[in-house]
């Protein structure tokens, strides 16, 4: 498990990276990610959601109300513009921080 | 996947605790069940019975406690906003506060008498609005207005109060008998719930994606009651019209010379006071509901000789009928 400080950090560039590739919903997130991660990273359920409705708040992303065909209501997020901008630029600083760590790894002790 | 009603009734059970915490916003709380009804349905595909399948679902999702804080962070990003727009909020208030009680510190200055009327206006005017303000840059600031959170409780609590206290307030301005004042009390009243309607819908319209139909209409009706009422005095005449019965009664004896000691209801009327008045051309049966000295209020029988309407030094006069009038002396 990672420590809850990660899981808080990463929880935003995370929700941009799953709508990235399509519009989701919360369960659906949650669930995706605990696979992805080999259960390693699992979001303390009820904190998923108040950080989607600040990304909502602050224009990142968009949800829409729908009914399922088992007649269930979810509500879908999907990602806008000013999202997919956050998104590219949240990868280009994890990225920097992956290369760093994997490149302080790399180096012989000294 | 439909529940048994026994699992229902606890997601029920839980959404009520949800809400007792401060999570009211109706759609949260529906997005926070369709995620239990999910993980519910998962387990229970798996073979879990239906209440325990919602209570492990429930207990994954986090204490109501610990999902309110989450959420009270939502909208609350934007602290020091809030805090500089409440510190000018309390500033304004505390100016005007100054202005109106300069005269009686003595601290008026000569040019500020030149404005006085005009500045006293003012202040009486922009003080509920600058009191809203503060109050929704200070529920903004602790985190009430939070998508999810207290939202919906805090805005429209506070604008269907407000609505019902303006409502009220017109209706008492425009139907019963005032002095200065009263009217001005009433008048701030109705200006304070204008300032507090205002911030709640500024608040509305800013963290919540509710729909305003409802308030909107809310509004409009209110409007149109406040100023027909104003217009036409209707319910200073639907209760004349259901009291009239006992006002001739009363009016006939004091014609005839028996005063009534202390305030007596006559009918919707509380008449604090009777008088006979006989002048030339205009006299009457005065049934005063405010006895003011400076200016009584009330209703007035106009006699079967006398040819003008009561016209004494009057400030508002509503005709009721062929002999009846409600009228305000300055």
């Amino acid at each position: 498990m990672l420590p809850r400080e990660l899981m808080a950090a990463s929880a935003e560039p995370l929700v941009l990276s799953l709508l990235g590739k399509g519009e989701s919903y919360g369960y659906a997130m949650i669930q995706e990610i605990a696979v992805r991660s080999k259960q390693q990273l699992e979001w303390t359920e009820g904190m998923l959601y108040p950080v989607l409705h600040r990304m909502e708040k602050r224009g990142l992303i968009a949800a829409e109300w729908r009914v399922v065909e088992s007649g269930r209501k979810r509500k879908y997020y999907r990602l806008k513009p000013k999202g997919q901008r956050a998104l590219e630029a949240s990868r280009g600083q994890w990225s920097t921080v992956t290369s760093l760590l994997n490149g302080l790894g790399d180096e012989p002790a000294t | 996947m439909n529940l048994p009603p026994d699992a229902e009734a606890r997601l029920a059970a839980w959404r009520d605790g949800l809400r007792r915490e401060g999570i009211t916003a109706r759609q949260t709380l529906d997005e926070l069940e369709s995620h239990v009804r999910e993980r519910a349905g998962d387990r229970m595909e798996q073979g879990m019975e239906a209440g325990a399948a919602v209570d492990v679902a429930i207990a994954l999702l986090g204490a109501p406690e610990e999902l309110r804080q989450e959420f009270s962070r939502v909208g609350t990003d934007r602290r020091f906003t809030h805090v500089a727009a409440m510190g000018l909020g309390l500033g304004v208030a505390a100016l005007l506060v100054l202005w109106l009680c300069l005269p009686q510190l003595g601290l008026r200055h000569r040019w500020m008498h030149s404005v006085q009327g005009s500045g006293n206006m003012v202040c009486i005017v922009v003080f509920p609005l600058v009191l809203g303000w503060t109050i929704y840059h200070a529920a903004a600031w602790r985190g009430q207005l939070a998508q999810g959170g207290n939202a919906h409780a805090w805005a429209t609590t506070s604008l269907r109060v407000s609505i019902w206290i303006t409502g009220a307030a017109g209706l008492l301005w425009w139907s019963a008998a005032m002095d200065w004042i009263a009217s001005l009390l009433f008048t701030y009243l109705l200006l304070a719930a204008l300032g507090a309607q205002a911030a709640a819908l500024a608040g509305l319209l800013r963290y919540t994606k509710r729909r305003l139909r409802p308030d909107a209409i809310a509004v409009a009706t209110l409007m149109a009651t406040v100023i027909s009422a104003a217009w036409t005095s209707w319910p200073t005449r639907i209760l004349f019209r259901f009291s009239r019965a006992s006002l001739e009664a009363l009016a006939t004896q004091v014609e005839a010379g028996q005063a009534i000691e202390g305030p007596v209801w006559v009918g919707g009327f509380r008449i604090a006071r009777t008088e006979k008045r006989v002048e030339n051309g205009g006299g009457g049966t005065c049934l005063w509901v405010m006895p003011s000295a400076g200016g009584p209020s009330g209703l007035v029988r106009r006699g079967l000789a006398d040819r003008d309407e009561p016209g004494w030094n009057i400030n508002r006069r509503i005709r009721l009928d062929e002999r009846w009038y409600y009228v305000s002396e300055d």
